[in-house]
């Protein structure tokens, strides 16, 4: 068994149904998708259990019938990308970064590219747009188009 | 100490250490910086929403221009990224002429920290023997890939121009010649005083709060981790080809130094390795332009550190979603532990520079001076990075 079958394996031994889905793509790149009930403790399981440290980043999507929120983490060369799933009309999503540090700056991204709150993050400021950036406008959600935020630029300076 | 006052000291956002503007603020105390906060965003471009409505492509070419020093690197991690989606094989030669671009992408853009670093440190002498070196690096990549910034050489199923022998000889004899003085240059390092002095024991991030804090690059390996993309999930060549993961373990800017004048040693090895071992054949297959729904990561070693690409396809010729994370900012949560005095360690004003230069910042691709606190009087004042240098250079 390659190791990247032992985690998804470990994984699904822990998790059961709660693992919505785990798949090994190829050699050293692992998808796993939980929902955002499972998805902290999957993360403590990984780090605890596993001995995953390192979060590479996390990316998020808006589908435009939920959002996910992926964590991409490094474990001895695998990349293991864990989907959590968040409806849209709630989006809140717990906090990692007091499991991995790392994860801090990638939370606040999350949170102000898309809107998704991120519940027990210590500090939720702007980390790439400007300070007086307009409030409920999160640029990387699907339903903000391109031409809306160009008008922004013009209006505003 | 205690008894002095606490003041901030912004530095920036214009002009720091690499003439990109970035935000930190430094709370003092006198001379001693106690505590930094980042704020970077300022060079935001929106480069991953404008990618969600260009062809994949056109993005191969922005992605290329996240970064004008390491492009090269991003512009892999995407092909990698749709090539994995798409599921087919690249031609072995295109991944061996996709090494020798990254490798001579790290070299020139280590020579170009190296220069940079020493001009922080105020050893200008060394800034300009390295740079002089570093136009070998530059004429040769413009001789092989025919630009010497934007290499546009990888390319979705490939690469875009093949290597013919005679370059291949014209690039290992400049290879030759740059081993021979980096050898110099790495005594020079180890034994010059000037740069000791300055640099030892100096922007301190010991092995646990990098492994915490998630670091990446040279930045990690100079505290005793040996995280390398290249060799824990080898890509392109990679595999088949033999080097060293440089790690030094005194967690100072020293062994920044000295972990990336190493990698410029092996990086010179894969190089004669790869033009050594490439196989003949075709440099490129014809994919599709809409790429099937379904995702992929690319990732590979940049000069800076790990560079990771998720891309997310929906059966169309433009991605769905596609995320870019650059290793400046996986290091920038490092940066203020490096600025914040503990114990025996003391962070004086004059290193903030090098401090914050030796993770080797590329604000473009994060995004994005100093602010100094005085805490005590609620006083604060802004210095540029060259204000910084010519206070404490007078001194």
């Amino acid at each position: 068994m390659t190791l990247e079958e032992e985690v998804v394996e470990r994984l699904k031994a822990k998790f059961g149904d709660r693992i919505l889905e785990a798949k090994v793509q190829r050699a050293r790149r692992i998808f796993v998708t939980v929902d955002r009930s499972t998805y902290k403790e999957v993360v403590k399981f990984l780090k605890d259990e596993i001995g995953v440290t390192h979060v590479s980043t996390m990316s998020g999507v808006d589908t435009l019938e939920r959002f996910e929120v992926i964590p991409h983490f490094s474990y001895k060369g695998i990349v293991i990308s864990v989907r959590s799933i968040i409806p849209r009309d709630d989006p809140v999503i717990d906090t990692i970064s007091d499991v991995i540090p790392g994860a801090l700056f990638y939370e606040k991204e999350i949170h102000e590219m898309f809107g998704i709150d991120i519940k027990g993050h210590p500090d939720l400021s702007h980390l790439e747009l400007p300070d007086d950036w307009p409030e409920g406008l999160y640029p990387l959600r699907k339903d903000v188009k391109l031409e809306d935020l160009f008008k922004l630029t013009k209006e505003e300076r | 100490m205690s008894s002095v006052d606490v003041v901030d000291i912004p530095v920036g956002p214009q002009h720091p250490a690499l003439k990109e503007p970035i935000n930190i603020t430094c709370f003092v105390e006198g001379e001693h910086v106690i505590g930094a906060r980042v704020r970077v965003g300022y060079n935001h471009r929106g480069i991953e929403k404008a990618g969600e409505n260009q062809s994949y492509i056109q993005n191969l070419y922005i992605a290329e221009r996240i970064c004008g020093i390491c492009g090269v690197v991003h512009a892999f991690s995407l092909a990698q990224a749709t090539e994995d989606i798409i599921g087919k094989e690249i031609p072995r030669r295109a991944d061996y002429i996709r090494t020798i671009a990254l490798e001579l992408n790290r070299i020139h853009s280590h020579l170009l920290w190296l220069g940079v670093a020493a001009h922080e440190i105020g050893f200008d002498t060394l800034f300009m023997y390295v740079w002089r070196d570093r136009e070998l690096v530059m004429d040769v990549i413009e001789d092989i890939m025919g630009n010497r910034v934007t290499y546009a050489i990888v390319t979705i199923g490939g690469v875009r121009r093949d290597i013919p022998p005679e370059k291949a000889e014209r690039l290992l004899r400049v290879m030759d010649v740059l081993e021979e003085k980096m050898k110099k240059y790495r005594q020079m390092c180890i034994e010059e005083k000037t740069l000791r002095m300055r640099a030892d024991g100096v922007g301190i991030l010991r092995k646990e709060d990098a492994i915490a804090l998630c670091a990446v690059g040279p930045t990690t390996r100079a505290s005793g981790v040996p995280f390398d993309v290249r060799a824990d999930d080898p890509h392109a060549a990679y595999d088949e080809i033999p080097f060293n993961v440089v790690t030094y373990d005194t967690c100072d800017v020293t062994a920044r130094i000295l972990v990336r004048v190493d990698e410029i040693l092996e990086s010179i090895n894969i190089i004669k390795e790869a033009i050594k071992k490439m196989p003949e054949g075709p440099i490129r297959v014809r994919l599709p332009r809409v790429v099937q729904p379904g995702e992929g990561v690319g990732r590979t070693e940049a000069p800076r550190g790990e560079v990771i690409h998720y891309v997310k396809s929906n059966g169309t010729d433009r991605p769905f979603r596609w995320k870019v994370r650059a290793p400046t900012l996986a290091n920038m949560l490092s940066v203020p532990v490096m600025l914040t005095s503990r114990g025996d360690y003391v962070v004086h004003i004059a290193d903030v520079p090098i401090t914050f230069a030796s993770i080797d910042p590329c604000i473009s691709c994060t995004d994005r001076a100093v602010r100094f606190i005085d805490v005590s009087k609620g006083k604060s004042w802004v210095w540029t990075f060259s204000q910084i240098k010519r206070i404490y250079w007078r001194r």
